[in-house]
């Protein structure tokens, strides 16, 4: 055998915590810990907790302390047997009295403090956050598209050119048609500099990668240029991260959307209409598991909404949400709190109001007050739509733990 | 350096019994025991070193395991023995400790002991002389050093740590403590493996206070 480097030890004394290395592998694991006092030692460190673990009653809380240690009087094999049996027990009694100390028992919290997830599970331990678009366990809401996999798909252009006159209408080469639908406006310019406009139309047919218009009585020659709205571009290049997102490409995709993002600032565009670029982005950070830039860009978002007196409060309460749950996954607590408070109650859709109502649920739980998480749990069932049976099972388990709680 | 067991040399107690000559190859193991013994506070690491080899091979499960896990000497396919690796370390590592608490109490001419005793039962003035502690006596002993480690160290693990370690303690496997958590198994896996390091580095800040305290 070669001389093992240090890179190769860490990796196998890594498995060998987890106790996924065979007994050839822990045997070379052991030979090679003789190269060096130090790995031997790390590694008898490592066998020391591993036994530990394993053979030992671990401590629920301070106070068990006088209890588990009285099986010093019994032989090792005892005292496993015994605390494979005991423990379980022990550890639900110790729930009865007091409901800040963690527990193994399905239902309840099994650490100090409780941790929100976002994975739903029917058992969970720790209390489920509601964030749609977080949600990777709940299929996103946007727009299904019906569009190959294949990877050479066009990026979507700003301006075009009229590829073919006939029977009173032009077909336009865009790149990509993502954006456009029927009835979309574009305007035609005889020359490159767009400086000669004929005039705007509409949009007639969209096909897979062309599209046609209405010519009407417009003067419309071949090799014209088309020009599409800063709206629709937005939209084309915000569908296409969201295509390059399904395809499994996240990095592209996030480029894709931080293109979009930048590109929307000087755009014509609505407020509203920026503010979801940019969140789109902070969707993607967070798939990407970049929580930081996740919150820069859903707050950044966030600060859009708010100063647009149009913005809708069903808009405004999902971005707050989605930040919320975001915060609280991070641990920052106060500003879910804060965010959560802001949050519209009076959004008309009922998923939104319930979203909010759970992850206020899920913060009392955070702050130990298990008769107010039963509380927002319990209103956030009651107006749960009946077709959303995802969320409904979310809040449910929630329900159901917290009221093992007290 | 080979090992001299059934030899009196430097270190040898006293009151050992006769012992067997160890066959086989174990200079790193004793070269890198040396080394832990002196971490512990011993005066003669050499000697502690060769002890506990020699205490360890006298248990036959202990015997099996150093053939497998160390001996140098040795096909490499000879069977896997009934106790893990982590048990042996866990065995070496309490014998070591007995002897050299055994060295120093020797030293110090304290021969009292109680094991039962509230306090620390490593103290050299517990350990008894002339002493060769049987096997239940070393069960026990390790038995106590594995609590004592889970009372020092556990409480200072991060929570998600001390979960996962709970319930793979309480005997679950990665797909069930994965579902009772919320977490992919892959996590699982990372938390244990990082939850049993921390502890690890919490038991090696212990291991040389032990020496320093000597």
């Amino acid at each position: 055998m070669t001389r093992p480097t240090q890179s190769w030890f860490d990796e196998k004394l890594a498995r060998f915590a987890s106790g996924e290395v065979t007994a050839e592998e822990a045997r070379e694991l052991a030979r090679a810990s003789l190269e060096s006092p130090a790995w031997f030692e790390e590694l008898t460190a490592t066998a020391l907790s591993k036994a530990a673990v394993s053979t030992v009653p671990v401590p629920a809380e301070p106070a068990r302390r006088g209890w588990w240690r009285s099986p010093f009087l019994l032989a090792t094999a005892a005292v496993i047997v015994i605390a494979l049996l005991v423990v379980p027990y022990g550890m639900r009694h110790t729930q009865k009295h007091s409901a800040s100390i963690p527990s193994v028992s399905p239902q309840t919290p099994t650490t100090g403090a409780p941790t929100p997830t976002l994975a739903f599970s029917p058992a969970s331990a720790q209390p489920i956050l509601l964030a749609e678009s977080l949600q990777l366990a709940i299929p996103r809401s946007t727009t299904q598209v019906f569009r190959g996999d294949e990877e050479g798909a066009r990026a979507p252009r700003h301006t075009g050119s009229i590829i073919s006159v006939e029977d009173g209408q032009a077909t336009m080469n865009l790149g990509s048609t993502d954006g456009l639908m029927k009835g979309s406006q574009v305007e035609i310019f005889r020359d490159d500099a767009l400086k000669n406009r004929v005039g705007t139309l509409r949009v007639a047919t969209v096909f897979r990668e062309q599209a046609r218009v209405n010519i009407g009585g417009n003067d419309v020659k071949l090799h014209y240029v088309v020009r599409v709205t800063d709206r629709d571009h937005l939209q084309a290049l915000l569908q296409q991260a969201d295509d390059l997102e399904a395809r499994g490409d996240l990095t592209g995709a996030r480029r894709l959307a931080e293109q979009a993002s930048e590109w929307s600032k000087p755009a014509i565009v609505t407020t509203s209409q920026r503010a979801r670029a940019t969140e789109v982005l902070a969707r993607l950070d967070f798939k990407a598991k970049d929580l930081a830039s996740a919150e820069t860009h859903y707050r950044a978002a966030l600060d859009l909404l708010t100063t647009d007196p149009h913005t809708s409060p069903d808009d405004l309460g999902k971005l707050q949400s989605d930040l919320a749950a975001l915060v609280m996954l991070r641990g920052d607590y106060d500003a879910a709190d804060k965010l959560l408070r802001e949050n519209p109650s009076s959004s008309t859709r009922p998923n939104l109001r319930a979203e909010r109502l759970n992850n206020l649920g899920v913060l009392a739980e955070i702050h130990r007050d298990w008769h107010q998480a039963e509380s927002f749990y319990t209103q956030a069932l009651a107006i749960l739509p009946q077709n959303l049976p995802n969320e409904r099972r979310i809040t449910e388990a929630n329900l159901a733990r917290v009221k093992g709680l007290h | 350096m080979q090992p001299q067991a059934g030899n009196s040399g430097p270190g040898e107690l006293e009151s050992a019994p006769v012992r067997h000559a160890i066959p086989g190859d174990y200079r790193r193991l004793l070269i890198v025991l040396a080394s832990r013994a002196h971490r512990l506070g011993s005066r003669d690491p050499e000697a502690a070193a060769q002890e506990a080899l020699t205490r360890s091979w006298e248990n036959t499960k202990s015997q099996a395991a150093l053939d497998f896990y160390f001996r140098e000497d040795i096909a490499d396919d000879v069977a896997a023995p009934a106790w893990s690796l982590d048990q042996l370390l866990a065995w070496l590592h309490t014998v070591l400790r007995y002897v050299v608490s055994e060295e120093r109490g020797r030293s110090a001419y304290r021969m009292e002991v109680s094991l039962d005793r509230g306090s620390d039962a490593w103290d050299e003035r517990n350990v008894s002389e002339p002493s060769h502690p049987g096997a239940d006596q070393l069960h026990q002993l390790l038995q106590r050093e594995l609590e004592s480690i889970l009372s020092e160290c556990f409480p200072k693990l991060d929570s998600e740590y001390q979960a996962v370690l709970r319930l793979r303690g309480a005997g679950m496997k990665y797909d069930e403590i994965a579902a009772r958590l919320g977490q992919k198994e892959n996590t699982i896996a990372t938390w244990l493996s990082r939850g049993i390091r921390d502890l690890a580095g919490c038991v090696k800040r212990r291991t040389q206070g032990l020496g320093r305290n000597k």
